[in-house]
């Protein structure tokens, strides 16, 4: 994909051109699906966000002025569909008590287990992300991978920031120990 | 803390580029689309429609949308204070100015805003109309606090009387405000940013228990070079044609201030909704200064690649006279503009449905060319097509090749000394029995199987001229032999 192309691409989207829409749905659609699918592990419910996603994107595409990455454009799109859809899951976080004490704590059990190997897949990643509550997945989520702060986390997620860390906190621990256990049980075999 | 995050790293970069093995489906995606395209009204056909007439038939506008923070220090009344311009005050910007309520008996008690801008610091001040104060402000709070980030604009809510701050970086402050109080009630919120942010009050009066109102206030820091996007700025990237006026506006600015525009071209103007013609195709920034009428402060904004300028083509045509009578001729129009993708004939305002068209003879016909190239832009070209019988060309109605050297040869008048170039041929019905393009070798009434043409028979004559101007004429018309 050349730049001129996805351009005179853009270009056709703001035009309204059936082509240009179809180029960019079919150039990023995969992309995005698994920018969705850290989301939940529902993939009828992962088409829908794309789905819906790209409806924004076609209709907002006047809002794209050229000067940051179109991918990350769509991409933030579709971040704030998967929220609009997830947020109902997560109106009940965990709320965080004892903030201090748990991030003391997790931060000490990463100090010992630093020098874990890492070496998953991004299905082993999926299949750990998928045992965690959708609260916790999402400020997981937003927090590893599409770089929101706890603030901006609370505020999408209408929690408190207090809330975000310590359920950041339980998700990373509860993603490692579900990755550490499969090393493990690589290691058995 | 930074190693902790190690394997988080490592675990994101493994997402880098993770493209899952699915299938799009866009005949599904299409048919979304399509309830959506619908129901705002515009087919993609008559999206179509409308940009190729937009493109034809004049001004092209360019909803430059630069939004309410470019202009909307007039929606604002300055007070006093800011006339004291002290130093490090670089810019006075607010922007929208809401009441989320119109209905009037809940009036937001405030009377205006003021704030100022120093380098890396925003301090916000919210002066309270006393007598609306002890009506209806008797009680303000809910809390939020603003949360500044690069990505998004956020919301500043103060809670009062007792403001708590909640957040990152230094403590916003808040006091002053009292309930009921006579007294202007001041509360001053200052916070570091470099983006947006909005601020927004809420108020809950005793008597309209529930019944949340707001006055929004929302401020830009204008060092856009390393501001994202902001989300009130709308800019519709728009495509114009070469030669086309593109106009330029800017939304809701109705009150005093200057404004200078630069086109990116090398042109500028002062006026506040300006047209431009771009003579050459490219893509051009838009940059607007404007000028704030109060303390002077200019305020810039550029927008890259705002408006991309297609070539326009340049239209050409040409015809052929593939049949003519003396009282009709076929006239078959081409194209010749390059890179044409679609033209448009009219004959005196009458559009054809083809490119071959019947005219009487005698007459002169006003062709309109109008050529599209691929990018919809057009050009019109404009011609004659004079169509003569043997009086226009002079040209006798009879001759008689007999050898007594009186009028033994046909030639129209016309072609004598004519500047250019013209051809002439004699018609037996549909078959050609002479041509000729030199005035000094006429037709002798021979035919081609070297037998004289016979007395009291009629042919046609054809006679194409081309001047020195491009001006191309058909004359036709019959010729008797006489004897």
């Amino acid at each position: 994909m050349s730049e001129n192309e996805l351009r005179e691409h853009i270009e056709g989207c703001k035009q309204g051109k059936r082509l240009s829409q179809k180029w960019v749905f079919e150039r990023f659609y995969r992309l995005m699906f698994g920018v969705c699918m850290r989301y939940t592990h529902d993939t009828d419910r992962v088409q829908d966000m794309v789905q819906e996603g790209f409806l924004k994107v076609f209709t907002n595409i006047d809002g794209y002025t050229s000067k940051g990455s179109f991918e990350g454009w769509i991409r933030r799109i579709m971040v704030n569909t998967a929220i609009d859809s997830i947020r109902k899951d997560a109106v009940h976080p965990v709320d965080a008590t004892e903030d201090d004490q748990l991030e003391r704590l997790i931060e000490n059990e990463d100090v010992q287990e630093l020098d874990f190997e890492y070496g998953y897949s991004v299905h082993d990643v999926l299949d750990a992300m998928n045992e965690l509550s959708p609260a916790y997945r999402a400020v997981f989520n937003l927090f590893v991978f599409d770089n929101y702060s706890h603030h901006e986390i609370a505020e999408k997620l209408g929690i408190t920031v207090g809330a975000s860390k310590s359920n950041f906190a339980k998700a990373k621990r509860n993603v490692r120990d579900t990755l550490l256990s499969k090393n493990k049980m690589k290691v058995a075999k | 803390m930074s190693e902790n995050l190690n394997w988080l790293d490592r675990l994101k970069n493994s997402f880098d580029g993770f493209e899952p093995n699915v299938q799009s489906n866009w005949s599904a995606f299409e048919s979304k689309l399509d309830g959506l395209v619908k129901s705002s009204g515009d087919t993609e056909l008559m999206r179509q429609v409308k940009s190729a007439q937009r493109f034809a038939f004049g001004a092209t506008t360019v909803a430059a949308g630069l939004a309410l923070w470019m202009v909307s220090p007039w929606l604002f009344e300055l007070s006093e204070e800011n006339e004291n311009e002290g130093a490090g005050i670089t810019e006075l910007v607010l922007d929208e100015v809401s009441n989320g309520d119109s209905n009037g008996e809940t009036a937001v008690p405030w009377q205006n805003a003021q704030d100022q801008r120093n380098r890396g610091e925003i301090s916000f001040e919210l002066k309270l109309d006393p007598s609306l104060a002890a009506e209806s402000a008797s009680d303000w709070n809910g809390v939020e606090k603003p949360v500044m980030g690069a990505r998004t604009s956020t919301t500043f809510v103060l809670n009062l009387p007792e403001t708590t701050v909640r957040g990152k970086g230094n403590k916003t402050s808040a006091s002053g405000l009292k309930s009921g109080s006579a007294e202007s009630s001041h509360v001053g919120v200052s916070e570091s940013f470099s983006d947006e942010a909005k601020l927004a009050v809420s108020t809950e009066n005793e008597d309209h228990v529930g019944h949340d109102e707001s006055v929004k206030v929302v401020w830009a820091a204008s060092n856009s070079e390393e501001s994202e996007d902001l989300a009130d700025f709308n800019v519709s990237v728009q495509e114009a044609c070469a030669g086309t006026a593109v106009s330029f506006s800017l939304n809701g600015l109705d009150r005093k201030g200057s404004v200078l525009w630069n086109f990116g071209d090398g042109g500028f103007s002062q006026d506040l909704a300006p047209t431009h013609v771009y003579d050459n195709a490219g893509t051009y920034d838009i940059t607007v200064s404007v000028r704030a009428p109060g303390d002077g402060t200019i305020r810039t904004r550029t927008v890259e690649n705002m408006i991309v300028v297609r070539p326009k083509p340049e239209a050409r045509m040409r015809w052929e006279f593939p049949n003519a009578n003396p009282h009709r001729a076929t006239v078959k129009l081409l194209d010749e503009t390059d890179g044409a993708s679609s033209s448009t004939w009219l004959i005196e305002q009458n559009d054809l449905l083809n490119s071959e068209v019947m005219l009487d003879i005698p007459g002169e016909y006003h062709v309109n060319l109008v050529a599209s190239n691929a990018f919809g832009c057009q050009d019109v070209a404009v011609d004659d097509i004079k169509l003569g019988s043997r009086k226009e060309a002079i040209a006798p109605a009879l001759f008689s090749p007999d050898g007594d050297d009186r009028y033994d040869t046909f030639m129209p008048l016309l072609v004598m000394d004519f500047a250019g170039d013209w051809s002439l041929t004699i018609w037996d019905g549909s078959e050609e029995v002479f041509e000729t393009s030199n005035e000094f070798e006429p037709w002798n009434g021979r035919l081609p199987n070297g037998i004289m043409a016979p007395k009291g028979k009629k042919f046609v004559w054809k006679l194409e001229t081309r001047t020195e101007q491009g001006e191309r004429n058909l004359f036709v018309d019959e010729v008797l032999i006489d004897g």
